[in-house]
């Protein structure tokens, strides 16, 4: 195992603070973003050798990350709440000068921000986007452009 | 939109990183491997339980020089069954450990044979703690190649063939019962080339 735990400690020491972030962007509450991490980052234990070899765990813990936000969302408490989906309204203090980017994102379904995430986040392609997604290219490529249309609307609005 | 990757950067770089140790997340994995590992041994017990039965009766059958029946030589529910639990041990079933290429690695072991049934299915971490005993006497046995894994080695007696392979740190070694009849006692006395040290 300590092959294992070597590897992976040093993964997850470099990487650990920009899943957070990708967590936290995505679900927009430091605590769930947390257990996202985690989540994801226990699946990537498991899968470590396999991801190693294939030389794929930015990519596999990038969607165990998404998968995680989706599960995350599934669950019967946070069913309950009908906008649960959408980013808390008090859940972080966003600074000053990226309120209205944080407002506009927080409105974004949740559909559209994870395109926003992958793409202009981690700067992935639109195929790799579509693979870490599960679908199509073409859906990527819509998507992207209702929510940067929806950022636009929404940034503008706010500096009116 | 105009520079929206340098300003989700910017947000972004805002977000309450929380100090978390990196040793409680590889604590965390640990433990899921390990409760994967015990729900796939416990799955391949019943396994083999299953399989012992189908070979004709049960252990405490006091007539124990009865030959024990062999399912057809091709089990594909068997097989299955097994590479299921394989790709469960290894991951959240997209796993790369196929039990079949192990099958029939095996298989390919003894040309002119028909092929053997499952016997037993196991797991361990350490590879030279199970392939690095000596040959025990009856026995043939030989590193092979198996794609995808790390290491893997062939072993052949009168009545059983195993392989074992390792997969990263994860070792699974699948033995086949080769022989037309056994009795339930030869079973039992079967010394087996390739064991999986018991925790």
């Amino acid at each position: 195992m300590a092959r294992r735990d070597e590897a992976f400690a040093a993964y997850v020491a470099r990487r650990r603070p920009q899943l957070f972030r990708t967590a936290w962007l995505l679900c927009g509450d430091p605590h769930r973003a947390e257990d996202v991490v985690q989540a994801a980052l226990t699946r990537l234990y498991v899968a470590w050798p396999r991801v190693q070899r294939a030389d794929s765990v930015d990519a596999y813990v990038r969607r165990a990350v998404v998968n995680a936000h989706l599960d995350e969302g599934r669950r019967p408490w946070r069913r309950e709440a009908p906008a649960s989906d959408h980013l808390p309204e008090e859940a972080v203090p966003a600074p000053e000068e990226h309120g209205d980017l944080w407002a506009a994102l927080r409105v974004l379904p949740p559909g559209q921000r994870r395109v926003v995430v992958l793409r202009h986040w981690w700067g992935l392609s639109v195929e790799e986007t579509a693979a870490d997604l599960g679908i199509s290219p073409g859906t990527v490529k819509s998507q992207t452009s209702a929510a940067l249309a929806a950022l636009r609307a929404s940034l503008q609005g706010e500096n009116a | 939109m105009t520079g929206i990757d340098e300003r989700l950067a910017a947000l972004a770089e805002h977000a309450p990183v929380p100090h978390a140790p990196v040793s409680a997340d590889v604590r965390r994995g640990r433990q899921r491997l390990r409760t994967r590992r015990l729900a796939a041994t416990g799955a391949v017990a019943t396994v083999a339980v299953v399989a012992g039965l189908a070979w004709g009766g049960t252990a405490s059958e006091p007539d124990d020089r009865r030959a024990v029946d062999r399912p057809p030589a091709s089990d594909p529910v068997l097989a299955d069954v097994v590479d299921g639990l394989a790709r469960a041990a290894d991951d959240d079933g997209d796993g790369t450990v196929d039990a079949s290429e192990m099958i029939a690695l095996a298989q390919k072991s003894r040309p002119g044979r028909r092929g053997g049934t499952v016997f037993r299915f196991d797991t361990g971490t350490q590879w030279a703690a199970v392939v690095g005993r000596p040959c025990p006497a009856g026995w043939t046995c030989a590193p092979a190649t198996l794609p995808g894994s790390d290491d893997a080695a062939v072993a052949v007696s009168s009545d059983f063939t195993q392989v074992a392979a390792e997969y990263g740190d994860d070792v699974y070694v699948i033995t086949l019962l080769e022989r037309e009849s056994l009795t339930l006692e030869q079973v039992r006395r079967s010394v087996l080339a390739y064991r999986v040290p018991r925790p």
